[in-house]
């Protein structure tokens, strides 16, 4: 290797064509020769000595990819720096003008300042970083030229201008800012990855190849057609995790380019009609709930302690006895407060009459049940186990890819949890909590019940809603499409031992739960195909209470088909139909044989 | 001042010249019989010398050929030419600049070219332009085929009042000769339509191409102009136009003269067979037959070449056609009362069955037309290549070898649906030299241009190539090398190249031609336009003409 160091000494006046600022003029040279090299000030011939101060360390080697270059300086009027590069290393320390890496094949250009328009332009292999922006036509071929960047890749970590990618054929262009319009335009293939947003005219007149964008986006061209949603997009060999709306085009030129813009950050695109959550702080609208535990809580049976780290933890079943009032209000707060809760009784066939919760959302019930209620958080510390559910999920994001369905996240400074668990949270559990929620310790409310509570009992036939939502999801439903969810399950009575406790009020939704989901959906497919799918009757473990079937699984949930998980009895309306759908039934044989586990010592 | 090229292996055919070795002596730009001892000598010895080439058909100059220019930047870019202390920079490929064409026709020794399709309305622009090509001598033909006033004419029969237009017309854009392309087609065009056969009737106007090409080529004959009319006929580029084209030969055969009355150019894309692009098959030899057979007509080929082409005529119609055929990019223009034109950029593939088709169309006709006088060179530059391939055309008329190379490269079903695999023929020095300056100097009436007899114009080039051990059918790559670079290069008397490079750029001549026609007829004629151009024509009538001053060396030729 060879380092050859060049710092400029003089501004040039006007552009220069300075290609012979690359490697490829470099190999094989000494400091003297690179300074005779011909550079071109405008129509004035010069030499390279005049602009720069060059050091060469080491042997001159004759193989350019044995070269190692630094351009120190001001470089913004030097133009075809490292055109038609086949190897080595050039970094510019500093800014760069048009052209840079122009028809480069191989080999790779680093700027740590800005690089003017058309760079990368027809690059056929090698890369290009560049840590500041980029100008306009980022690897565009030459005006009128037809043919654009063939291979390698080209990172902006800045912004990059209008028509970046401008009939590309191939390789990768991975922009961290923003890009303007006409990103990838008449691209034929390749891909463009623009992390920010983009201007208009995304992808116009393009034929082939991929445009993604995890920024908002403009406008989409009325010559693109939307295809589908996708939870992810592939870069090479990587893969980004994000919601994206797919779009094909540009029909006007027969195309079948492809379009993924991110769907949360596109919301108004919206060619699903989905139902977006906007505005809601679920974590925020609890506060109200959760102060009247604090200020009731001996009426309400519950024990409030405020932690040593700031943290405040309310027992509400564990060794507090609760209450059926507290375990609404507990309901509730998991929901985010988006439903309205009652308690009464119901008959569940001929002689079986059991206490009952009722439950309607009062808006966006994806959020309130998977966004929040939704059992989707394991809290794990080197001391401390439990499953996490309630509105502070909304803050943590677990699991991530479930928000990204939903195109929701909170904001709050407050956190409210509830953990299902036999212990109080340690100081590590509170404070990985309080972390990843990224509130302070004093902004985070933990409430914490037993399955074997009364609290426990309550909360959980209040997940009937849930777990429908849930496991229309699973089926492939848009949960965003779900207009109004309402819903029943008994309410179990409660037995001391946790693991008889979990298969009674499991066996409450399963077998004597019943939804109900008014839908929004274009066509009645979207339901017809999953409908007889959704209740727990279709699933193969069905049929037992689920204490026996988790006997048999030797205690291991991996082992139970998580398509049983499910209320007994789905409805869906389609609202844009009108057309009612229903599958599973309720049933009171199996309900009885699972209340007669109560017996159980 | 005088010069003396000594020793140097003569082609001259107008004189009979035949590769003898022999002294070129000149004085004050003129060949003259010998030279005063103090002469410059340029020592020839074993190299050949030919007069000055002459190309009759070559887009160089106009509107035309500027939007071309400037709607492809991807034309020039990787062919600079930087400025020299004798040439000024530009830029190459199939629109070079301006001065760049001068400099790359004068290395491959040709002294004259003429820009053969110019609207009136666009003269001053094309003068203009032809100024600031150096070295070359050039003139322009105006295009009268689908002229509004004309047609007028036609429609009412005055076909005097109609010569008087003509001439009145050439003499005030300082024309050379009538050019037609798609007679009465671009009239059609104009609502969108075209005409697609000789006696189809112009729409509002109610006569045929057939009545226009005849009327014309009398009028041509009527006022002595040195050139016949030069004819873009109707359905160029379209498979199965050869009976058009022929048909089109055909219907002035009566008027037939000493000389050829009708000049058809670029019969390349006129001499295609079959019914759709499928079908499409060459007819060179067809019409190759009827040219031998008929005395009355010449034609230059527009020989293709395979690579970049930017196709640019003032067949509007036509260029529609190749933009929706292609989708690239396309430039289109309505010259006001007087024709059309259009600008699509192309790619001649040898892989593409219909592109080898046409390559061999061209090559059929100047290996089947026995008379080299009446066929001659061009490449119609730059629709079916830049006139810089000339030295590749060259090779492939000279040795069929070159020709077999390329044959055998090209598609299948294209060698079948051609006859050039049975054409033996090749060409000799004496019939390049015809073909590409004798013969085309004879056709255009420059009677000082394409030979080098006492009194001609010293234009001569001088070719690094020993003729008498140069086996053209063998070393073909040689004759292409020595066409494409000649040593030395004569213009006027003056040594503008000399080993190979420009060593000056002087300015050319601009050759207009005075038509044989009566005073009063002229002021008729002048009269009556007058008083039709306010409606006729956005630009005032005293605006439209351009007075001789406004050439930089404008050469009258008096018709007659
Ligand atoms: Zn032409």
């Amino acid at each position: 290797m060879v380092e050859i160091k060049l710092q400029l000494k003089k501004a040039p006046k006007v552009p220069v064509f300075a290609e012979a600022l690359s490697p490829k003029a470099f190999a094989g040279k000494s400091s003297g020769e690179i300074e005779e090299l011909p550079l071109l000030e405008g129509g004035r011939s010069a030499k390279l000595g005049e602009f720069f101060d060059v050091k060469v360390q080491g042997e001159p080697a004759a193989d350019s990819s044995q070269c190692d270059v630094t351009l120190k300086g001001d470089l913004s009027k030097f133009r075809y720096v490292g055109k038609g590069m086949d190897g080595g290393k050039l970094v510019v320390e500093g800014n760069v003008g048009f052209y840079l890496g122009e028809e480069m094949a191989g080999g790779s250009i680093t700027v740590k300042g800005n690089a003017a328009s058309w760079t990368g332009s027809m690059m056929a292999g090698g890369q290009i970083e560049v840590f500041g922006n980029t100008g306009d036509y980022l690897a565009a071929p030459y005006r009128g030229v037809q043919e654009g960047m063939l291979n390698g890749s080209i990172i902006v970590h800045g912004n990059t201008g209008t028509h970046a990618g401008l009939w590309m054929r191939g390789g990768v262009i991975s922009v961290d800012g923003n890009a303007g319009q006409f990103l990838g335009h008449r691209m034929q293939d390749g891909v463009i990855l623009v992390k920010g947003n983009c201007g208009p005219r995304v992808g116009a007149a393009m034929k082939g190849g991929r445009i993604i964008v995890q920024g908002e986006v403009a406008e989409i061209l009325p010559s693109f057609t939307y295809t589908e949603i996708k939870d992810k997009a592939k870069v090479g060999a990587e893969k980004i995790p994000a919601s994206f709306y797919v779009y094909t085009g540009d029909s006007l030129e027969g195309g079948s380019g492809k379009l993924f813009v991110s769907r949360c950050r596109n919301r108004r695109l919206n060619p699903e009609g989905e139902v977006f959550p906007e505005g809601v702080s679920v974590n925020q609208l609890t506060v109200p709930l959760v102060e009247k535990l604090i200020n009731e809580a001996e009426r309400l049976g519950v024990q409030v302690t405020k932690h040593s780290s700031g943290a405040v933890v309310v027992d509400v079943g564990l060794k507090a006895k609760g209450s059926e009032e507290a375990g609404k209000i507990v309901t509730l707060i998991c929901l985010g407060n988006l439903a309205e809760i009652s308690i009464g009784r119901e008959k569940y066939g001929e002689d079986l009459e059991l206490p009952t919760l009722y439950e309607t959302t009062t808006g966006h019930p994806a959020v309130a049940t998977l966004g929040a209620q939704f059992a989707g958080w394991a809290i794990k510390t080197e001391d401390y186990f439990a499953m996490g559910s309630g509105p502070a999920r909304a803050l943590s994001l677990q699991p991530k890819k479930l928000y990204q369905k939903l195109c929701y996240k909170d904001e709050a400074k407050v956190a409210v949890i509830l953990l299902e668990a036999d212990s109080l949270p340690t100081e590590s559990a509170l404070k990985l909590m309080a972390e990843t929620c990224n509130v302070p310790l004093e902004g985070l409310y933990v409430l914490i019940a037993s399955t074997s509570s009364l609290v426990g009992s309550v909360q959980i036939a209040g997940r009937v809603v849930e777990t429908g939502i849930h496991k229309l999801t699973e089926l492939g439903f848009n949960p965003n499409k779900i207009l109004k969810g309402k819903g029943s399950a008994p309410i179990a009575p409660v037995h001391p031992k946790s693991e008889v406790a979990m298969g009674i009020t499991n066996d409450m939704i399963l077998y004597g739960g019943d939804v109900y989901y008014e839908v929004a959906c274009k066509t009645d497919d979207e339901i017809i195909n999953i409908i007889d799918e959704a209740p727990s009757i279709a699933s193969r473990d069905y049929g037992k209470p689920f204490y026996e079937t988790f006997k048999e699984a030797g205690g291991d949930f991996y082992k139970i088909d998580p398509g049983l998980f499910a209320p007994a009895k789905i409805t869906l309306h389609n609202v844009k139909t009108g057309n009612t759908f229903t599958a599973g039934k309720i049933s009171a044989p199996i309900l009885k044989r699972s209340l007669a586990l109560l017996k159980t010592p | 001042m005088e010069l003396l090229i000594k020793n140097g292996i003569v082609f001259d055919p107008l004189n009979g010249i035949d590769g003898q070795k022999m002294d070129i002596a000149i004085r004050d730009g003129k060949v003259v019989e010998s030279v005063s001892s103090g002469a410059r000598v340029i020592d020839a010895s074993n190299l050949m010398v030919m007069p000055g080439g002459v190309d009759l058909h070559s887009h160089i100059a106009g509107s035309k050929v500027n939007a071309g220019r400037l709607m492809r930047p991807e034309d020039h870019f990787r062919d600079p030419e930087a400025k020299t202390p004798t040439t000024r920079s530009g830029v190459g490929s199939t629109v070079p600049s301006v001065f760049t064409t001068g400099y790359r026709y004068a290395k491959m020794g040709y002294t004259t070219v003429f820009e053969p399709a110019t609207p009136m309305l666009k003269a001053r622009h094309t003068h203009d332009e032809l100024d600031d090509i150096p070295i070359l001598d050039k003139a322009c033909f105006p295009l009268f085929g689908n002229d509004v006033i004309l047609l007028e004419y036609l429609k009412a029969g005055r076909i005097e009042e109609a010569a008087g237009y003509v001439a009145w017309m050439l003499e005030a854009v300082k024309g050379y000769a009538i050019k037609i392309v798609n007679p009465g087609g671009l009239e059609a065009w104009n609502w969108g339509g075209n005409v697609l056969g000789l006696d189809e009737e112009v729409p509002n106007f109610g006569i045929t191409p057939r009545e226009i090409v005849r009327s014309l080529c009398k009028i041509s004959k009527m006022l002595n102009l040195p050139h016949p009319i030069h004819l873009h006929p109707n359905n160029l580029g379209r498979p199965g136009n050869y009976e058009t084209t022929i048909e089109t030969m055909d219907c002035v055969r009566d008027l037939a003269g000493e000389k050829p009355v009708i000049h058809l150019t670029h019969v390349q894309f006129e001499g295609y067979g079959g019914r759709d692009w499928l079908s499409m098959s060459s007819e060179g030899v067809e019409i190759a037959n009827y040219v031998n057979r008929h005395g009355h007509v010449s034609i230059d080929l527009g020989q293709l070449v395979f690579g970049n082409a930017t196709t640019m005529t003032a067949d509007g119609p036509f260029q529609f056609q190749l933009y929706q055929l292609t989708g690239n990019k396309w430039t289109n223009s309505d010259v006001e009362v007087e024709t059309s034109a259009g600008v699509v950029p192309y790619f001649y593939k040898r892989s593409n069955y219909v592109n080898a088709i046409q390559w061999t169309v061209g090559l059929e006709l100047a290996l089947a037309v026995r008379d080299p006088w009446r066929v001659f060179l061009t490449t119609d530059h730059p629709n079916a290549g830049p006139f810089t391939a000339y030295p590749k055309v060259i090779a492939w008329l000279m040795s069929r070898k070159a020709r077999e190379r390329v044959l055998s490269k090209i598609p299948r079903m294209a060698r079948k649906r051609s006859n050039l695999s049975s054409l033996d023929r090749e060409y000799s020095f004496s019939e390049i030299a015809v073909v590409t300056r004798a013969g085309t100097a004879r056709s255009l009436g420059l009677k000082n241009k394409g030979h080098l007899g006492v009194g001609a114009d010293a234009d001569v080039a001088v070719y690094p190539l020993n003729p008498r051990e140069v086996d053209p059918s063998k070393d073909y790559k040689k004759v292409r090398k020595a066409f494409g670079n000649a040593v030395w290069v004569v213009k006027e008397g003056q040594v503008v190249v000399e080993k190979g490079e420009i060593k000056t750029a002087p300015r050319g001549k601009t050759f207009w031609v005075k038509p044989d026609i009566e005073e009063d007829v002229l002021r008729l004629a002048a009269a009556n336009l007058k008083a039709k151009f306010r409606e006729y024509y956005t630009v005032e009538f005293d605006n439209f003409i351009i007075p001789e001053d406004a050439l930089a060396r404008p050469q009258v030729l008096k018709a007659g």
